[in-house]
């Protein structure tokens, strides 16, 4: 994804300073190159938490005491989006964010809370087309959760301490919870599962719950028809509305006692019945009740499919944009419209033909309509996540479906036997015969031991389920899987010959179930990354895969992962430990010694600008250096962002702190 | 369906848009007097005429802002994020009712438009209160509206709610 960073933004404490802000030139290598203790390495926790990380890694004292603003400027599908935290005090963390967009967005003077922490992972998880479904839709577990724009920085950082680590391949991947979440969204990341298999893997969860409760219905319907069950509630109104038994309506019975009731009801004789006024009141409102209710569903079902309708017809444009989870529209572009609506070019389409507008009014009012319409810069496509709420809503038509077949059920059957002889209904004739018909429903429905309709309904999951099941196949996914890691390690051996390691040409595979790396040796043995030995060793590795896995993003048709990698002093195997020196001793800026360092790390440089240069400038990297340009001078792609040297040449300018 | 129209005709009437218009356009104008760009007439009423919205919209707080709104439809709870996909293609249906309101509210001089900016004023800021209490219920809710509007640019509006103007 086009996603970059185009500014920092420091706001002082102190107001009479203005905003400091370091700018980044996009597709390119950046470079921040300066001593130690001038703020390099707090631009990626920087950017992280303007990015709503959950805790502030921006290092306590000076930074944090000058500054009361901390803000970064990203570009984005040709648009800028400002994102400020402010500084969080005593506390872990701020949720108080500020966001703006626009064409070019304008540096505020101090910006003030309009927006949660929560609504800006919101807005990042939705700029980056990421999707609502979960990983696994039948486990509730965070780490099986969807993926979030969060977990994807995993790509977009090598800190000091991850940069030449052995253990550690990604940035926040040495916590377990950050980790086991990696390793479960890699397929999805990796584009080998889609959208569309996710939803199907709800849809299955979905219909493997609807087919256990029906094959459970089944099993007990078996012992009693389901036809049966909705009727009983009718034999028994009716039984009450001829008075042959007295039941407390404020009572709800169970089905059991129902069933005992009807029992009852046909050992009864017709001479026993006692019709009163109170209980032929009664059953008819019950009929009015059940009126109600169907109609109270059928309106809500009728709401639900029209939105069913609708979302069918995003559906449909979203499919064309399946990947990037977008769908195009046509500007409603009321100018051109209203200029339609008109015959001439002389008359007004609001007012219509008055003398009050003449020509050039009309001209300038388009002028400005259009202007307006402008402002809101163009991008024909618009972001579309709703798998979530297209499944949601389908299991509420079914469910709704078979509640009104239901109660529809019992009103036909109510006004059924009600119906019948209208004209001699109280007769004790007539009762009889109702017990008559109680009797031999009871004979009849005792013997049928199944339901056929929910056999066919089962068989029509089960058919659907095998469907499904057969599209989203595992097997291929898997595939899918091995292929792009296959890409992946292909880009990184074409980088790492560049880099100074001991084993250039031993292929490499990533074993993303480890987050890590497997170096294949000439003798068959594959190893791993912690058994490799040497810091450049394991710098080299990082270097070429987290290259290669932009190389690879920015091949995709659309990556949710941010187009940015920013790393932090990779040069720091090759220069000279300090150990026995004190603190204040120490050299602030060190120097490389050797020349066959100055090599090495000139390397890095190239290898980055290789990695830009395959890509065809499509990514940006950041790097914060001990190294200055005598050593990536001459190196192509490369954009000195500042060099922090000499006196006030820091991220927090001295008089900042110095109040 | 001669009836389920007619009574369409009933809800969604110009007149009735024009008073959702109007209220929209004094909770533009409320914030430091601002007048309100013509093309975002055109989104109010496919908001404020669709129920689900309507609701989540009159249960939102006043300070809470746009932003806040259109995530609510993201939430697990609401789940009904394809509304806000939805508002491009109701504003594009219901184009001609909108302008026919806006019609109304100017002859009636309810609102009124600077020509030759195409941007759009209230005439009269007073409060009607005197309605059925539903009607006061979706003009409050189009004047929330107006002034969470007024708060962006027509630019944030556009990516919020994904309408292309």
């Amino acid at each position: 994804m086009h996603f970059q960073i185009k500014k920092l933004i420091l706001w002082a404490k102190d107001l009479q300073f203005k905003p400091k802000e370091i700018e980044f030139k996009t597709d390119s290598i950046n470079i921040i190159t300066g001593a130690s203790r001038t703020g390099k390495s707090a631009i990626i926790p920087i950017i992280d938490y303007c990015l709503a990380s959950d805790s502030c890694y921006i290092p306590v004292k000076t930074i944090r005491n000058a500054c009361s603003w901390f803000g970064i400027v990203i570009e984005v599908n040709q648009r800028q989006v400002l994102l400020a935290r402010q500084e969080p005090g005593l506390q872990k963390s701020t949720d108080n964010m500020y966001i703006a967009s626009d064409t070019v967005v304008s540096t505020p003077s101090v910006p003030f809370k309009n927006t949660s922490r929560d609504s800006v992972k919101k807005f990042l998880d939705e700029l980056s087309s990421l999707t609502f479904l979960d990983i696994d839709a039948d486990n509730s577990s965070n780490y099986l959760g969807r993926p979030s724009f969060r977990d994807l920085m995993a790509f977009c950082f090598q800190p000091q301490n991850i940069v030449a680590n052995a253990n550690t391949l990604f940035y926040k991947a040495d916590t377990t919870d950050h980790r086991t979440k990696l390793i479960n969204i890699f397929p999805y990341i990796l584009g080998a599962v889609t959208p569309d298999i996710l939803a199907k893997r709800q849809e299955i969860n979905n219909l493997s719950k609807e087919l256990k409760r029906k094959e459970r219905e089944l099993i007990k319907l078996r012992e009693l028809s389901e036809k049966w069950k909705t009727e009983i509630n009718g034999w028994i109104a009716v039984a009450q509305e001829f008075g042959l038994i007295k039941l407390d309506a404020s009572i709800d019975h169970s089905f059991e006692e129902q069933l005992e009731i009807l029992s009852l009801i046909s050992e009864k004789k017709a001479s026993e019945s006692n019709i009163l006024n109170s209980n032929i009141e009664a059953s008819s409102q019950e009929i009015v009740a059940l009126r109600k209710e169907e109609n109270e569903l059928s309106i809500k079902l009728s709401s639900l499919k029209n939105r069913y309708t609708e979302m069918n017809q995003l559906m449909n444009s979203l499919n064309d944009y399946r990947e990037s989870l977008t769908i195009q529209v046509e500007r409603l572009n009321i100018s051109k419209w209203l200029k339609s609506l008109t015959d001439d070019e002389e008359s007004c389409p609001i007012f219509g033909k008055t003398e009050e507008h003449p020509k050039e009014q009309i001209e300038k009012f388009y002028t400005n309509l259009i202007k307006l319409e402008n402002e809101t810069g163009f991008t024909s496509k618009i972001p579309a996540s709703f798998e979530r709420e297209y499944e949601n809503v389908k299991s509420e038509i079914s469910m709704l479906t078979e509640q009104i077949m239901a109660v529809q059920k019992r009103i036909k059957l109510q006004s059924q036997i009600r119906n019948s002889a209208a004209h001699e209904k109280y007769t004790i004739e007539n009762i009889s015969r109702f017990i008559g018909q109680v009797q031999y429903a009871n004979e009849t429905f005792k013997s049928i031991s199944s339901d056929s309709q929910l056999i066919s309904e089962i068989e029509a999951i089960n058919e659907r389920l095998s469907n499904l099941r057969a599209q989203v196949n595992e097997n291929a996914i898997q595939h899918r899987i091995n292929s792009a890691l296959g890409k992946i390690g292909a880009y990184a051996i074409r980088l790492l010959p560049l880099l100074d390691s001991e084993r250039p040409n031993d292929p490499i595979r990533i074993d993303y179930q480890n987050l890590t790396v497997v170096v294949s040796g000439q003798d068959g043995r594959d190893d791993y990354l912690w058994e490799i030995g040497s810091g450049s060793n394991w710098l080299s590795y990082h270097i070429s895969v987290t290259l290669a896995f932009q190389l690879f993003f920015d091949q995709q048709v659309h990556s949710p992962v941010p187009g940015f990698i920013v790393y932090d002093q990779p040069s720091q195997v090759y220069f000279p430990k300090k150990l026995a020196a004190k603190e204040d001793e120490q050299e602030l800026d060190p120097k490389l010694e050797n020349d066959e360092d100055r090599i090495a790390v000139k390397k890095i440089f190239k290898t980055m600008s290789e990695a830009i240069k395959i890509s065809q400038s499509k990514f940006q990297i950041i790097v914060l250096e001990h190294a200055d340009s005598s050593i990536w001078g001459e190196v192509p792609n490369i954009h000195e962002v500042c060099e922090w040297r000499g006196d006030n040449n820091k991220l927090i300018p001295e008089e900042w702190i110095n109040q | 369906m001669p009836n389920l129209n007619r009574e369409i005709q009933n809800v969604q009437n110009p007149v009735f848009g024009a008073f959702i218009i109007w209220n929209f356009v004094r909770g533009y104008y409320s914030n430091n007097s601002t007048l309100v760009p013509l093309p975002l007439l055109f989104i109010v009423l496919p908001i404020i005429f669709r129920e689900d919205m309507s609701e989540v919209l009159s249960s939102t707080n006043k300070p809470s802002g746009l932003r806040y709104f259109a995530n609510k439809f993201l939430s697990t709870k609401v789940l009904k994020n394809d509304l806000v996909s939805s508002i491009h293609i109701s504003a594009s249906n219901m184009k001609e009712l909108s302008l026919q309101s806006i019609r109304i509210a100017l002859y009636s001089s309810l609102i009124s438009l600077d020509y030759e900016e195409a941007l759009v004023f209230p005439v009269t800021t007073t409060e009607r209160k005197q309605e059925h209490k539903s009607i006061i219920k979706l003009g409050k809710s189009s004047e929330k509206l107006g002034y969470w509007c007024s708060q962006l640019t027509l630019h944030e509006i556009s990516q919020i709610l994904k309408v292309r103007f």
